[in-house]
């Protein structure tokens, strides 16, 4: 709430409001960007275009949803309208899961890390990174957005345009997925067996 | 419960969405259950594992939006509207004199004054562009509009009479409206303190500050 003060001034061309609003959101921001293209320097460029996007659009805000529904939609259709055009330079096959098939192929080709990408992970973390990298872009993205953000599914199903109940069920496929993959190398060390039902 | 609806439980209690009964029946399981427990321990480790791999933004991300935003502001200082409540609740509009001279404002008497009505031709923007809010359909035909007039005409937002006016002399029109002649430097001086969003046809705001003359009008 106390964002809307902000908001009506950056709507207004405030730079300096619109600064200190940035400074308030460029961490979900990125983050989201950062997952969804799978690395720094993508994620910098997207979270770039995103908040200049703000800065542009912003007086359509008409403080009906939260401003965080808002700034993330926009975040996630910039970061699909660049992975559709990546794929359509690239050829590479930009899967996104649907209800049967959890998307085998990768989403986007796994760069080498950027130098200053190395300092933060350690082992386990660029497990996770690299496994996260190829999971479909949905589950990565529902990931960010409950596990890391921890929005509610509510917000979620908002963001995504999906009905709560596949927010649930994705998001457990989601989990599931990640959790294969990283059981392919030997990730938890315990080797217990797996639920199998 | 089997495995799979327990699977289910563990996904939402991840998710802080368990009631008190599943919350008991999945520990009932988990008790039973040691792939279950297993399957839980690493659900909760790639969790937590998750959240702390969050990324602190590189700097270049703000000062590289805050650089392109200045120069932008720059290049093409008041191209943005006001949101139209904003008008319509209190607004200044500040209007120069254009490269066709000055052009009658109506209800003032002075010929030689501008005229366009700078309130109503927003509001006519917005009902022919069907927007609720400024934006860049609006923005382009007020430039047109502009253009066609030869008048180079500035929008401040503001809620009253701005400080740096009050002293000063003006015109009153019968809808209660103040129009101000004011210097150049006092219009970009106005723009700057209230955070203006205004409009230009063209760059010519960057040589506001040298103009003659200017015009504030203050609507009541
Ligand atoms: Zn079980």
């Amino acid at each position: 709430m106390q964002d809307d003060n902000l908001i009506r001034r950056a709507a207004a061309q405030d730079a300096a409001a619109f600064e200190q609003l940035m400074l308030l959101h460029q961490k979900p921001v990125y983050n989201i960007c950062y997952r969804m293209a799978g690395n720094a320097e993508d994620a910098l460029d997207l979270s770039q275009e995103v908040f200049l996007k703000l800065w542009r659009t912003l007086t359509q805000y008409q403080f009906d949803a939260a401003f965080s529904t808002w700034l993330y939609r926009l975040t996630q259709n910039v970061c699909i309208d660049f992975l559709r055009k990546q794929k359509r330079q690239q050829h590479v096959s930009l899967t996104f899961s649907d209800d049967e098939d959890e998307g085998k192929e990768l989403s986007v080709p796994d760069p080498e890390p950027l130098p200053e990408e190395r300092v933060i992970f350690n082992e386990k973390q660029e497990a996770i990174r690299t496994a996260m990298n190829a999971l479909p872009v949905d589950f990565r993205e529902i990931l960010e957005l409950r596990v890391v953000r921890q929005l509610p599914y509510e917000q979620i199903a908002q963001i995504m345009d999906l009905p709560v109940g596949t927010v649930k069920s994705r998001l457990a496929r989601a989990r599931l997925q990640l959790k294969k993959r990283l059981d392919a190398g030997n990730f938890f060390e315990t080797g217990a067996s797996k639920c199998t039902e | 419960m089997n495995c799979e609806n327990a699977l289910e439980l563990m996904n939402r209690e991840l998710d802080g969405a368990l009631t008190e009964a599943e919350s008991a029946a999945l520990r009932a399981h988990l008790d039973a259950c040691p792939d279950c427990r297993e399957t839980w321990r690493q659900l909760h480790e790639l969790d937590a594992l998750l959240r702390e791999s969050e990324l602190e933004p590189p700097a270049a991300l703000h000062e590289g939006v805050m650089r392109e935003i200045r120069q932008e502001q720059k290049r093409k200082p008041h191209r943005a509207w006001v949101p139209a409540a904003a008008i319509a609740a209190a607004a200044a509009l500040v209007l120069l004199a254009g490269r066709a001279g000055l052009i009658a404002l109506p209800g003032f008497e002075q010929t030689d004054v501008i005229s366009v009505n700078i309130g109503s031709a927003v509001e006519q923007i917005f009902a022919q562009t069907g927007a609720k809010t400024p934006d860049e359909a609006a923005a382009q035909q007020a430039a047109e509009l502009a253009a066609e007039t030869g008048l180079d005409v500035l929008l401040v937002w503001n809620s009253g009479v701005p400080l740096e006016l009050e002293t000063a002399a003006y015109e009153t029109a019968q809808s209660g409206a103040r129009l101000y002649c004011v210097t150049g430097q006092m219009a970009q001086t106005i723009l700057d303190e209230y955070g203006a969003a205004a409009y230009s046809p063209d760059d010519v705001f960057s040589d506001l500050p040298e103009k003659e003359a200017a015009y504030v009008l203050v609507l009541p």
